[in-house]
């Protein structure tokens, strides 16, 4: 590995391109792949046809496709425009997540998306990557200021405002994701280990006053992991049947478009957040663990840029997105199997959505940027 | 420190948190990793049981229902197989119009009415995958018809499954023959389900609604076996995973009845009903020594094929609007006041309770004055003349009125209703057939019950000669004069034989049920049985006494005037005849007995002894016809 310094005015095309992560690209990718085939699944005995999965999977694919131009685009432009434009990108997404709570779609009782030409938008999900930069941008700007409490305030007053607009939506999982993505890369900022403590514990004394607001129906489910026997054929319906399609999965698991639970329709919701019950059920432990390690091994390119990154703006996307993606599959995973309260957060690049794939792939992007303008690229 | 940022001007690096950072998200993916093994290898048995068990169901496998035959072997009901039109629900077009569309063309094609398949669809409350019967008997031909449409009529299934269908002696097909015996299958009701579920009917299984169809209906049913079915979360069925028990086919049943007598005394009501008007009528054949009922009419009949196809509204509407009911059994579910048939009970009551000795005479009268009664007011004999005096063997063959107002009015109405009790009166004589009537014996509980202090004198000396209100059913009658026939023995009437193989050869017999042994004296009873013979020789039935039969006919008749005025002025006539055949004079070898009722006649006389008459003819083929026509009383033409 010879050390090639790359500077910011020598950055020339040819020789930034050499710095792309071809990894991140390749678990990216089998990520996608493994969503289009495992939705594909999920919805194979949709209406007793197949046309039906069919075009949910034409569907992803086209979403891949605008997803994976996006991800070329950004990853081709200098991430350092990004740094210019915080605070109009700041407003715009509270002008997003505003115009949601007004005119947005209600989907199974919350409003988390609108619908424009037929395709429904859930802004909350390009949201979070925003978030992710401007938050990047507000915090490399602390410099010797980053251990102060001001900081951790000022993070968290910019978190708090669209944190507290998609929470009305209701969205308790995603307002749960930005308080994770506030969190990850505060940590990772530098910011004072005290203040953060205490921080947290702020939070957390607030939990049950969060938890008093939610809607009658979220409040159930939530609880459900404690004892899920409490209401099986009710609240707790969907994590006992997912429970029972994790479990059944065995070692192998019962094939592709073979899951019993799955097919004969017993899982509510399969494609979306509980996308992960039909991985285990049709592809057994061995194939969930696999999703696991391909899922570590991106993590693990994510971290590697943000470690090799020129500047601190670049580090902090890297921070803010593997924080992102780490809290959604411990959040989803840990769902399915009964661990962790059940809350609307998808699975990423496996849970069928182009809002969320889009937005990965827009912040995948970036990172590639982040790489191809780091300062050395080895790692 | 240096090295490490390499020359980053804006926030430093920090290892340390990198490596916690990694060190958590390592923790995060190891724990997953470990729920996973524990719920997919250490426990996966538990959650694929838990899953096989969430989609399989048990599902009933029917069990055939048991055949009837009759005494001699015949098959009376018995299993055929029927096409049945069924919707399946979930498969029909959503959209009202097309629904309606497809709904249409199977009345069509089966020539029904559409609105009638929508009220019977719409009337299912079961599982939206259920098979919902439209229309069952469906011509063979029709339902080939609608099959080749299968495509234009989504939802709608053609299957085979059996049918019951009622046969005559002959094997014809023919439901009123035994309609009130065998009764009919129809469809389980919403309410019926609801308290047989447990016991494994199903929401579109068929069940026994009347007869011994019903009545027998944990017998003939059998016990349904099951199957373990995978299901989707919907319901819909998918395969036969395995057999977990067979079904028990139902046993197969014996009727006592002899569909030949059946027949016979079908056509000897029929005859006598329509020579004398009369509007309802019932003959029960039995053999006094067993209690077994040979044959069992009531008039008007139905058609129970009608029910066990699926009625039409207005085929029920018409027999239900019937003022004679053709649906009702009259044998057993009716109850008419007995007339001097009654006199058996007054004259053993007298007897036992020493009111008259056998020997000791009263005086009879034209017109009986009751003691304390206004002297305007008497009851009158039915000849309006008396008899003279006369002993209690002499009054019951002449039937004298006024000697048993006399007994009744010494014996008292409570000494009275004990002695009718004992014969079986005022109470279900427990035949297996449904709907049976209790009776009326009036007594002074009876009376207070009835909101007064006692019974009326005058009504005393009525309940005397089974009249006001004295009320019984035919078949209470019947079998108290077998009683009285079998030397004392109160049994309860069988109407089902045994069980027998699938070719109708008996393999189980049903014993005969001892009611009671009769209280009275076997002097008593020799007495009244002796007077019976009298009514035949010496008596009142004087019109059956030269038919030639083999045996000394011994019988009792009695008759009553009563009800709606006729259009001459004349209040309808309705008769009783019991009659059988002991081998000499009051002998209790007798094993035919023959009683039947007529209600409301248009003429006078007793048409019941013609028809008893007509029977004995026939069954014992006798040359020569002895009837008499009921409205001139001239022997019929073709006699001699």
């Amino acid at each position: 590995m010879s050390a090639v310094t790359a500077t910011f005015v020598d950055s020339v095309r040819g020789r930034a391109w050499r710095a792309f992560d071809w990894q991140l690209l390749l678990y990216l990718a089998l990520l996608i792949a493994l969503g289009v085939v495992m939705g594909y699944s999920a919805s194979f005995n949709e209406a007793g046809q197949a046309s039906g999965g069919i075009n949910q999977t034409v569907k992803t694919l086209i979403w891949a496709s605008i997803g994976l131009t996006i991800f070329f685009v950004a990853a081709s432009i200098d991430y350092h425009w990004l740094s210019t434009f915080t605070a109009p990108i700041y407003f715009l997404i509270l002008g997003l997540l505003g115009l949601t709570l007004v005119v947005g779609k209600t989907l199974n009782g919350a409003q988390l998306s609108i619908s424009v030409a037929g395709l429904d938008f859930q802004f909350s999900e390009v949201g979070k990557v925003l978030m992710i930069v401007v938050l990047a941008s507000w915090l490399s700007g602390r410099r010797e200021k980053i251990g102060k409490l001001s900081s951790i305030a000022g993070a968290a007053i910019l978190m708090g405002i669209p944190t507290f607009l998609v929470f009305r939506q209701p969205d308790l999982g995603t307002a749960l994701v930005f308080v994770a993505i506030l969190v990850g890369m505060l940590f990772m900022s530098g910011a004072s280990i005290g203040w953060m403590a205490l921080f947290t514990g702020g939070v957390v004394a607030a939990a049950p006053l969060a938890i008093q607001s939610l809607a009658g129906y979220q409040r159930d489910r939530l609880f459900c992991f404690l004892n899920p026997q409490v209401d099986p054929q009710g609240a707790c319906y969907q994590l006992v049947q997912a429970l029972n399609a994790v479990g059944s999965g065995g070692w192998f698991g019962q094939g592709l478009t073979a899951g019993r639970q799955n097919q004969l329709g017993f899982l509510p919701v399969q494609t979306t957040d509980f996308i992960f019950t039909v991985v285990a059920e049709e592809l057994g432990f061995v194939g969930s663990v696999l999703v696991l390690v391909l899922f570590a091994l991106l993590v693990w390119r994510i971290l590697a840029i943000g470690w090799g990154a020129r500047d601190a703006l670049g580090s902090m996307v890297a921070y803010g997105i593997a924080t992102m993606i780490l809290f959604q599959i411990l959040v989803n995973v840990g769902m399915v199997a009964g661990i962790m309260p059940v809350t609307g957060i998808p699975l990423p690049f496996i849970t069928y959505g182009g809002s969320s794939l889009i937005s990965l792939l827009f912040g995948l992007g970036i990172l590639e940027s982040v790489r191809m303008h780091s300062r050395k690229q080895t790692f | 420190m240096a090295d490490l940022n390499e020359g980053r001007v804006d926030l430093p690096r920090s290892a340390p948190r990198l490596i916690a950072f990694a060190v958590v998200a390592v923790l995060m993916f190891g724990v997953l990793g470990g729920r996973l093994l524990q719920l997919q290898v250490l426990n996966g048995r538990v959650y694929a049981d838990r899953v096989a068990a969430l989609m399989t169901t048990d599902v009933a496998i029917r069990a055939p229902r048991g055949l009837i035959f009759d005494r001699a072997g015949r098959p009376l009901a018995v299993n055929v197989p029927s096409w049945t039109i069924s919707a399946v629900p979930a498969d029909l077009p959503k959209a009202v119009t097309a629904r309606s569309a497809v709904l249409a063309q199977v009345a069509a094609a089966t020539g029904t009415d559409a609105t009638g398949l929508q009220a019977r669809l719409d009337a299912y409350h079961g599982s939206e995958f259920d098979h919902v019967p439209l229309i069952r008997g469906v011509a063979r031909e029709a339902a080939l018809l609608l099959a080749e449409k299968a495509a234009q009529v989504p939802g709608i299934v053609i299957e085979v499954d059996p049918q019951r269908q009622y046969l005559d002696e002959t094997g014809a097909v023919d439901g009123a023959l035994l309609a009130h015996i065998l009764g009919y299958t129809g469809p389980v009701t919403r309410d019926q389900l609801a308290a047989l579920q447990d016991k494994g009917y199903l929401p579109d299984d068929q069940i026994g609604k009347d007869g011994v169809e019903l009545s027998f209906e944990d017998q003939l049913r059998g016990t349904y076996g099951s199957q373990l079915e995978e299901r989707d979360v919907q319901g819909r069925p998918l395969k036969v995973i395995r057999t977990i028990t067979e079904p028990v086919p139902g046993k197969n049943l014996m009727l006592t009845i002899d569909a030949r007598l059946q027949r016979m005394a079908t056509q000897a009501l029929t005859w006598g009903m329509k020579t004398a008007g009369v509007k309802q009528g019932v003959t029960i054949v039995l053999n006094p020594q067993t209690g077994e009922i040979l044959a069992m009419v009531s008039l008007p009949s139905y058609d129970d094929n009608t029910f066990a196809t699926g009625i039409s509204a207005a085929e029920f509407k018409a027999y239900v609007s019937n003022p004679n009911q053709p649906l009702r059994n009259h044998a057993i579910a009716d109850i008419y006041p007995p007339g001097s048939t009654f006199k058996l009970v007054t004259g053993t009551a007298a007897l036992q309770e020493g009111v008259t000795t056998p020997t000791r005479t009263w005086p009879t009268y034209a017109c009986y004055h009751i003691p304390a009664a206004p002297a305007s007011q008497c009851l009158f004999d039915w000849n309006h003349a008396g008899f003279g005096a006369l002993n209690i063997e002499q009054a019951y063959a002449k039937s004298s009125d006024t000697f048993f107002y006399q007994m009744a009015i010494h014996l008292g109405i409570d000494r009275l209703a004990k002695w009718a009790h004992n014969l079986g009166f005022g109470a279900k004589t427990g035949i297996r057939l449904p709907s049976e009537a209790t009776g009326i014996v009036p007594s002074t509980e009876w009376a207070q019950s009835q909101g007064r202090p006692t019974v009326f004198t005058g009504e005393i000396a009525q309940a005397g000669i089974g009249q006001n209100v004295v009320a019984v059913t035919p078949l209470q009658l019947a079998n108290a004069y077998a009683a009285l026939a079998n030397g004392g023995r109160l049994l309860q009437p069988m109407i089902v034989k045994g069980e027998t193989d699938g070719t109708g050869k008996l393999t189980l017999s049903y014993q005969p049920q001892l009611i009671r042994r009769l209280a009275a004296d076997t002097a008593t009873l020799q007495l009244m049985r002796l007077g019976a013979r009298d009514v035949i020789t010496t008596g009142h039935a004087f019109n059956i006494r030269d038919v030639p039969l083999p045996g000394t006919l011994s019988g009792k008749t009695g008759t009553a005037e009563f009800g709606t005025k006729l259009a001459n002025g004349a209040l309808p006539f309705h008769s009783w005849f019991v009659g059988w055949l002991p081998s000499r004079p009051g002998a209790t070898d007798a094993t035919l007995e023959v009683l039947t009722f007529s209600y409301s006649a248009t003429v006078p006389g007793n048409v019941s002894t013609e028809v008893v008459k007509y029977f004995m003819q026939m069954y014992f083929k006798v040359k020569g016809d002895y009837r008499l026509d009921p409205r001139n009383l001239q022997r019929l033409s073709g006699g001699n």
